[in-house]
């Protein structure tokens, strides 16, 4: 009787000592070992082990122990098959004993144990809440025992002890991965703003990327209400009471708008404010998540710019095309005069439109380019090659995108003048264009001078009969539209004409 | 022509494209109007409607070259002299308080802007 009191105490220490350390530590392969060793203790035998179900839920690994050699705890792979006494244990979810596996034909002992002289095993279930089966509890003895009833109770209290300790370190590292993960995600993502705050609108936590969005720092903000993130006009109106009263009722509410930086600039965010609720239901803050859209905002202002120039030009274009139409056909003999006239200016516009498409954004047209598009198109440069036309002026000087297609129709005049009635018509005439900038007036003025000369032209013959589209361009289109000056004079011998405009520099805006 | 509302009346436009400052001229010359202008800035066209006390409607394009042409529009409103926009498709959206006065989209078919001008005008 003695020795069944002082065999009881014993246990009843050994399962002592092992709930203090299953509720201390925290690490799954000491627990599992210590209670391996412990058991093997209670069990006065050298042997013991944990078998764990593998995700396969096809095989058994020795995942602790006491008492066996070198590759066995941590490596051994056992098949969960139908005549191991460990498999049978698992799946009937008793508690099967061998009290000497010679005398027990129906189940194979794995060699390993075999060979460590195993004679005599108990296979413990340990099941976790619930009932699902973790894997087994082991106690092995190389001399054939009796196993009394006290000892099985043993067991069954041992493994059903150590199936609640499992779950709960699993439990408790599952979580740890999963806030792991969470704090992870969450501070990883520096392209998002992330914040909480509580239901009074105060910031509780402030992650990595609300501090990359706004320049606010976890110390500055939390504690803090997250109004000061709104813009002055927003708090005015109350918009961030109205966000919190919107997630309130509808459980989440969209923020798209400007907000503040720490800086004072704003920060377009594009996002949302969802209410985080207890398990009662009840709101205990809000989750406020947003993107920074600021370059994608501007580049969606800018375009809308671009859209609505884009529009303005094209309808004024339009305008202008059938002005030309118009002209043409006052000016024009007969249907054939009229497709030349129209089809040459209308090409002179198309080719600044090909010279404006191939800008950058706030690239200009020079002057030169201008030129030197105009007298390409014509074949004048046969005349500048045999020297009949002479360009003197600076490369680059630009011109304000808006004053193009008048400029470019008003030099296309001259030209085609030029080659029809004057300086190009003739192979002694010459035709000199010259240009400066004129810096010391505010705005600075391109000076044009365009002069003919070497020809004669009889008095009765001029103005040429195409000289008055180009004449009200040179003398009224271009002071109307441009604010030039410019001056138009029938010489003796060859036109002669000035413009001063005002131009741009070459990445100044051109307010238009 | 001749029975053209705004015959004898006197326009003011204010368009800064020369092209179609000529032709809204051209328009009005046809429905026997005088035009006041045509003037391509804002400043250009205050002065002319100071300088024109007998002035009986505006033919206003919205965007001169960058510059809203609205001062104009509000000092013709003050003298309760009629006018119309001349708009872009999308400067429509840019009209704010003008978002419901009387306007002609761009490209518009000749005489549109007088007439519409004149619809308002024979109206009264």
């Amino acid at each position: 009787m003695r020795d069944e009191r002082d065999l009881f105490l014993r246990r009843q220490r050994l399962l002592g000592e092992f709930g203090e350390l299953a509720l201390q530590s925290e690490d799954i392969d000491e627990v599992l070992n210590e209670a391996c060793r412990l058991v093997a203790e209670a069990m006065g035998t050298a042997r013991a082990k944990v078998l764990e179900i593998e995700d396969d839920g096809n095989s058994l690994l020795v995942r602790a122990g006491v008492g066996w050699g070198p590759n066995v705890v941590g490596e051994v792979h056992l098949m969960m098959s139908a005549n191991s006494s460990e498999t049978f244990s698992i799946r009937e979810k008793c508690p099967v004993i061998v009290q000497d596996i010679h005398k027990e034909p129906r189940f194979d002992v794995p060699e390993f144990m075999k060979k460590a002289g195993v004679v005599a095993l108990a296979n413990v279930p340990i099941l976790l809440p619930g009932g699902k089966a973790y894997g087994l509890l082991q106690v092995d003895d190389t001399r054939p025992r009796q196993l009394a009833e006290e000892d099985a109770q043993f067991l069954r209290t041992y493994a059903t002890i150590l199936g609640s300790v499992v779950d709960r370190l699993f439990k408790l590292s599952e979580l740890r991965t999963t806030e792991q993960r969470f704090r992870l995600v969450v501070e990883e993502a520096k392209d998002y703003a992330i914040f909480l705050v509580d239901t009074g609108g105060r910031v509780t936590d402030w992650f990595p990327g609300a501090e990359e969005v706004f320049g606010y720092g976890a110390d500055e903000m939390v504690g803090k209400a997250a109004k000061i993130l709104w813009t002055p006009e927003d708090r005015a109106s109350n918009e961030d009471e109205k966000e919190i009263a919107t997630a309130t009722q509808n459980g989440v509410a969209s923020d798209v708008r400007w907000h503040m930086r720490k800086d004072g600039s704003r920060v377009f965010i594009e996002g949302s404010m969802r209410a985080l609720r207890n398990r009662a239901g009840a709101i205990v803050g809000f989750l406020k998540i947003g993107q920074d859209a600021t370059e994608r905002q501007s580049w969606r202002d800018r375009q809308q710019i671009l859209v609505a120039e884009l529009q303005h030009r094209t309808s004024n274009l339009m305008g202008v095309v059938r002005r030309i139409a118009d002209q043409a056909l006052r000016s024009s003999q007969d249907l054939n005069d009229f497709g030349r006239q129209f089809g040459e200016r209308i090409s002179s516009l198309s080719r600044v439109q090909a010279l404006l498409a191939r800008l950058e954004e706030d690239d200009r047209i020079s002057f030169d380019e201008l030129i030197g598009s105009e007298l390409a198109a014509l074949g004048g440069q046969n005349h500048q090659l045999n020297g009949q036309v002479r360009l003197h002026g600076p490369k680059g000087i630009a011109l304000r995108s808006s004053t193009v297609h008048i400029l470019a129709l008003a030099i296309h005049e001259l030209f085609t003048n030029a080659l029809k009635y004057g300086a190009l018509r003739q192979p002694e005439g010459n035709l000199t264009i010259s240009w400066r900038l004129e810096s010391d007036v505010v705005p600075r003025r391109l000076h044009v001078d365009w002069r003919e000369s070497g020809i004669i032209v009889p008095a009765q013959d001029a103005p040429p009969q195409g000289g008055g589209a180009g004449r009200e361009l040179i003398e009224r289109a271009l002071p109307y539209q441009l604010g030039a000056e410019t001056t138009y004079t029938v010489e003796t011998d060859g036109i002669r004409c000035t413009i001063a405009i005002p131009v741009s520099g070459k990445k100044e805006e051109d307010g238009q | 022509m001749t029975d053209h509302p705004l015959r004898n009346l006197s326009i003011l436009v204010v368009e800064d494209e020369y092209f179609l400052a000529a032709e809204l001229e051209e328009e009005l010359w046809d429905a026997c109007a005088i035009v006041v202008g045509p003037t391509p800035s804002v400043e250009q066209a205050l002065e002319l409607i100071e300088q024109t006390p007998s002035l009986d409607g505006a033919i206003l394009d919205v965007n001169l070259g960058g510059e809203a042409v609205f001062p104009v529009a509000d000092r013709l409103a003050a003298k309760c002299i009629p006018f119309v926009f001349v708009t872009g498709y999308r400067e429509r959206d840019a009209l704010g308080l003008y978002a419901d006065a009387p306007r002609v989209e761009k490209p518009f078919l000749r005489n549109a802007a007088a007439d519409a001008l004149g619809e308002i005008i024979g109206q009264k």
